[in-house]
């Protein structure tokens, strides 16, 4: 335990010092560089936002998250079944793997108004977006985790007359865990991402405002302190969703790690 | 040890005929002309230079490649790769186990890919043959050393008691007194089992020490150079490879292998 304290001060001084030097020059900065509020508001401002609308800021981080977390989900589960054709079915990944880098590099910002007029403002237009924009990094994980599958295990594989089925299962899956996992990581970031994008365009349904919103409308207003609040909040949606995947990849993960 | 039916005793379990791969895209063949016969309970070592398509030969003995000419003839007409058979096992070098499986999981693989009933008796007891114990059955491969890995994969290729064992260099990642000590334990369980083996090797004291018959090939084409066979009897011991006939036989094989 006094083991686990000393890790977690050693690894945490460091990044809290340039942290707290951080907000230090930020706040001698408004105070002698005589910045407008409006253009850079002080830590305190933010600070007090963060306390005093807590309230609101963890309702529209709340609906965020949802959003996130089930474009995510499908982005996922998509993407796995798109991988798994992919790695089956090579004509197919010929075919389809040039539109499949279409969805990475679609402006989602140049494509919302159509998503929009599809599914309609709102959650719904969220999600779709959320979708897109992190489906894409779990396909080539996982695409490339199956193709990767050690040469020699599938002849053993072969030798012993696996079906189909059984290789994609009891092997190409299973070799493309750690690179699924790590594809996942990449899209827990992006999936934040698209969700405040999306909440940008799609706006919001019968109260439900999420942080995209909330940082639109105080852009609106001239109010910084929100905005940067919103930011602070948004950032450790992202933080939170990869430090749940990395933990459940610590969990699951260890029998990979083969040396 | 099953005893084989007196018919099939000399009939080799199989055998290529003037088998010639020749991949596209490649000028010279891979093998050219590969005449071979492995019979029952026999010990074949191969040796040559890199490149020079020993395994290749393997995987054509194995059913995994088809020669581009020529024939392979087995034993059972199941014992081809396209068909669920278990007369071949085959092991390869850093011992292939699945990281995700622990020792038990992997030894079960064989049974679960033919759609065998699992005999968790027969694992048992192949396990600590191969010098594993019961509490080491739950741990990862991970957890194991080089060794410990290299039994666990030779006891996996056993399972389905198959009639020839086929291995890729599979002691090329151990030190020298490992290998020698899992040579001494690849014949023991030879002699237990009964099975054949054709060892592909670099280590040419391996190659001697662990076979009746010793081939040499060449690269570009591959082909059998040389065949030697080996005098010594069959209850080899550690000192046969301190004996100045082994020293001798070694030097000979080296000789023939600059030579190519």
């Amino acid at each position: 335990m006094k083991k686990l304290i000393m890790h977690g001060l050693r690894a945490g001084i460091p990044p809290g010092l340039f942290l707290f030097v951080g907000i230090l020059c930020w706040d001698l900065l408004i105070r002698l560089g005589n910045i407008d509020r409006y253009l850079l508001p002080t830590p305190r401002a933010v600070l007090d936002v963060l306390v005093g609308r807590s309230g609101d800021l963890l309702a529209a981080a709340r609906v965020t998250f949802h959003s996130a977390v089930v474009g995510f989900s499908l982005s996922l589960l998509g993407g796995l079944i798109v991988a798994t054709l992919f790695s089956e079915f090579r004509w197919l990944r010929r075919g389809c793997y040039p539109y499949a880098i279409f969805l990475h590099t679609v402006p989602i910002v140049a494509i919302s108004p159509l998503i929009i007029t599809w599914f309609g403002y709102g959650g719904k237009s969220v999600i779709v977006i959320t979708f897109i924009v992190s489906l894409f990094p779990i396909i080539t994980s996982a695409t490339n985790g199956m193709l990767e599958a050690d040469s020699e295990l599938k002849e053993l594989f072969k030798l012993y007359g696996a079906s189909r089925w059984s290789v994609l299962w009891k092997l190409k899956f299973p070799s493309a865990v750690p690179q699924i996992i790590s594809g996942a990581q990449t899209a827990s970031g992006l999936a934040i991402v698209g969700a405040i994008i999306g909440e940008f365009f799609a706006g919001h349904e019968a109260g439900r405002y999420g942080l995209g919103y909330y940082i639109f409308s105080a852009q609106g207003q001239f109010r910084t302190d929100i905005l940067l609040a919103s930011v602070i909040l948004s950032t450790l949606l992202g933080v939170g969703l990869f430090a749940a995947i990395a933990l459940f990849a610590k969990t699951v993960l260890y029998r990979w790690i083969t040396h | 040890m099953s005893a084989s039916p007196a018919s099939s005793q000399h009939t080799p379990i199989v055998r290529l005929i003037d088998a010639t791969v020749q991949f596209p895209g490649q000028g010279v063949p891979t093998l050219l002309k590969i005449n071979l016969e492995v019979k029952p309970g026999e010990n074949i070592a191969v040796v040559g230079p890199s490149g020079c398509g020993k395994s290749t030969l393997l995987r054509v003995l194995a059913g995994l490649l088809q020669p581009s000419d020529g024939k392979r003839i087995a034993i059972d007409e199941k014992a081809c790769a396209s068909s669920r058979q278990k007369e071949l096992a085959m092991v390869f070098q850093d011992a292939r186990l699945l990281p995700w499986r622990t020792v038990w999981g992997n030894m079960q693989l064989p049974y679960e890919l033919t759609g065998e009933a699992v005999d968790k008796k027969r694992l048992g007891e192949l396990l600590e043959l191969t010098g594993l114990h019961k509490k080491d059955f739950h741990k990862y491969p991970r957890m194991l050393s080089g060794g410990m890995k290299m039994r666990v994969a030779v006891a996996r290729s056993l399972v389905l008691n198959p009639k020839l064992l086929l291995l890729d260099e599979p002691f090329a990642a151990v030190d020298d007194l490992l290998r020698e000590q899992l040579n001494l334990e690849l014949l023991k369980l030879q002699k237990q089992f009964g099975f054949s083996t054709v060892l592909v090797t670099h280590h040419i004291g391996e190659a001697l020490f662990l076979s009746h018959r010793l081939f040499i090939m060449s690269a570009s084409p591959g082909q059998i150079t040389e065949e030697i066979p080996i005098p010594w009897p069959e209850n080899r011991t550690g000192d046969l490879r301190v004996s100045p006939e082994f020293a001798q036989l070694c030097g000979k094989v080296k000789h023939l292998l600059r030579q190519l």
